[in-house]
């Protein structure tokens, strides 16, 4: 069922962004606006906030408010092996370029919510390839890392993701990377461990943190605009080695990034690029 | 004349009455069709290939921040909600299904009539549950014009009896009518 939410004018939406940007200088206003407005109404309804004053007034006073407020605008990723042909490219044509290599750099930035990291580690893991990976995985609030940490999964997406999985064509079986205790299910602690977190803001061109050789970034710019594309994808090229892969969402396109022909688009129905050296 | 915007809403028993309406629309349609359709999640190809074959107009489905060209038909992706922006482009979201659906019709026709007002025209056929009802209230609110197919032809009725029970309708059609009033508008 859709929540009764009341609709705020633009005015109102505008007038949150820049408040947000006062005091806590934290930019919204480069997000795409439909669907953020649509999260803020959401969450002004979940937090019983009935009008924009009321609600900028919350946000003011109380920090922890304003943490869940970004939290929960932060739109998680929906399956483990979301569209599974794409890992299983990944797997087949990107990962065994890497074979010889001694040490691989892996970043997952902007990480919202776990399924994408477990993904990953499946896919390191059945190639025997986990132990020679470096994977830091950056998020904009201490509360998405601590989820994605805790390794807690949605049980009732679980089925959805086995068959992912199978269509994947993963060696083992979905549920031998995850603990069920009742309605309860958790990701493999083990292979968690081998994961760096930290937190991160990719909105502002920054120094790169380190130099990755492989960045996935599925359906993370879906909520950007143009503009602030062009900044997340300056300081995603920027910490990308030469020859490196980037992974975006399968509806994404990097066609408007003033760069994009530094990029080649090596697996074209899976929107794998690669860094031209 | 100032540009027309269609949206279609439908799942389960629709799929039929889609492409009869894509065969009788002219090739100089002078209007963009929205097609948001509840699909497998995991089908990513063929869909829009069974759409063409009876289309007279282009179909695709929309890469996130594609920019909306007259004239063509645009299908939601699989797995996708599908949202319009303000500058005419189509912005693309992975939030949570909304009525167990993504591409959810409510959230494609509540943003479709905020962007396109009164230049909106929201059709809703035959489907399976109540998605498509909260956003009919909501194109009516903005000013766009509602059209029903007729419970009566509907395989499954749930969804147009829905959006009938909680907001006006400008129309209640047969399927060939609704062909008549979209060539028309």
């Amino acid at each position: 069922m859709t929540k009764a939410v009341k609709n705020i004018g633009i005015s109102e939406y505008r007038e949150i962004i820049r408040q947000i940007q006062l005091i806590y200088k934290f930019n919204l206003s480069n997000y795409a606006l439909t669907s953020l407005k649509r999260r803020i109404e959401d969450f002004m309804y979940m937090s019983s906030s009935l009008t924009s004053d009321i609600f900028i007034e919350k946000i003011g006073k109380n920090k922890d408010f304003f943490e869940e407020f970004l939290f929960n605008i932060s739109v998680p990723t929906t399956e483990i092996f979301r569209d599974g042909e794409a890992w299983r490219e990944f797997r087949t044509s990107i990962l065994t370029k890497y074979n010889k290599q001694s040490k691989i750099k892996i970043w997952l930035p902007e990480a919202t919510s776990g399924e994408e990291l477990y993904s990953l580690l499946i896919v390191l893991y059945e190639t025997e390839m986990l132990e020679k990976c470096e994977i830091l995985t950056t998020a904009i609030t201490d509360k998405n890392i601590f989820e994605i940490k805790s390794g807690s999964l949605v049980v009732r997406k679980l089925e959805v993701s086995s068959a992912n999985y199978q269509r994947y064509k993963g060696t083992n079986q979905l549920s031998d990377y995850y603990n069920k205790k009742h309605k309860k299910a958790t990701f493999n602690f083990n292979l968690l461990s081998k994961v760096e977190f930290k937190k991160h803001y990719i909105y502002e061109k920054t120094d790169p943190l380190n130099i990755f050789d492989i960045i996935i970034f599925r359906n993370r710019m879906l909520y950007y605009n143009k503009e602030l594309q062009q900044t997340v994808l300056d300081n995603i090229y920027q910490s990308l080695s030469k020859g490196g892969h980037l992974f975006i969402g399968v509806r994404e396109s990097l066609n408007s990034w003033k760069n994009s022909d530094k990029m080649k688009l090596i697996i074209k129905n899976e929107n794998i690029f690669r860094k031209q050296k | 004349m100032a540009q027309k915007y269609v949206i279609i809403g439908g799942s389960a028993g629709s799929f039929q009455s889609i492409t009869e309406i894509l065969s009788e629309l002219p090739k100089n349609y002078d209007a963009t069709v929205f097609l948001c359709l509840h699909r497998l999640k995991h089908v990513r190809t063929g869909f829009v290939e069974a759409l063409s074959i009876k289309s007279k107009l282009p179909i695709s489905e929309p890469i996130d921040k594609e920019f909306i060209k007259n004239g063509r038909v645009y299908l939601a992706p699989a797995n996708y909600h599908m949202y319009f922006e303000l500058g005419n482009s189509f912005s693309l979201s992975t939030e949570t299904a909304v009525n167990h659906s993504r591409p959810s019709i409510d959230l494609s026709f509540e943003s479709a009539a905020y962007i396109f007002r009164e230049k909106l025209t929201a059709v809703l056929l035959s489907g399976a549950n109540r998605d498509g009802a909260h956003g009919m209230k909501i194109v009516n609110k903005y000013g766009g014009s509602t059209v029903v197919q007729d419970p009566e032809e509907c395989q499954v009725k749930t969804m147009t009896t829905s959006a009938i029970a909680v907001t006006k309708i400008n129309h209640i059609l047969y399927l060939k009518d609704i062909i008549k009033h979209l060539k028309k508008i």
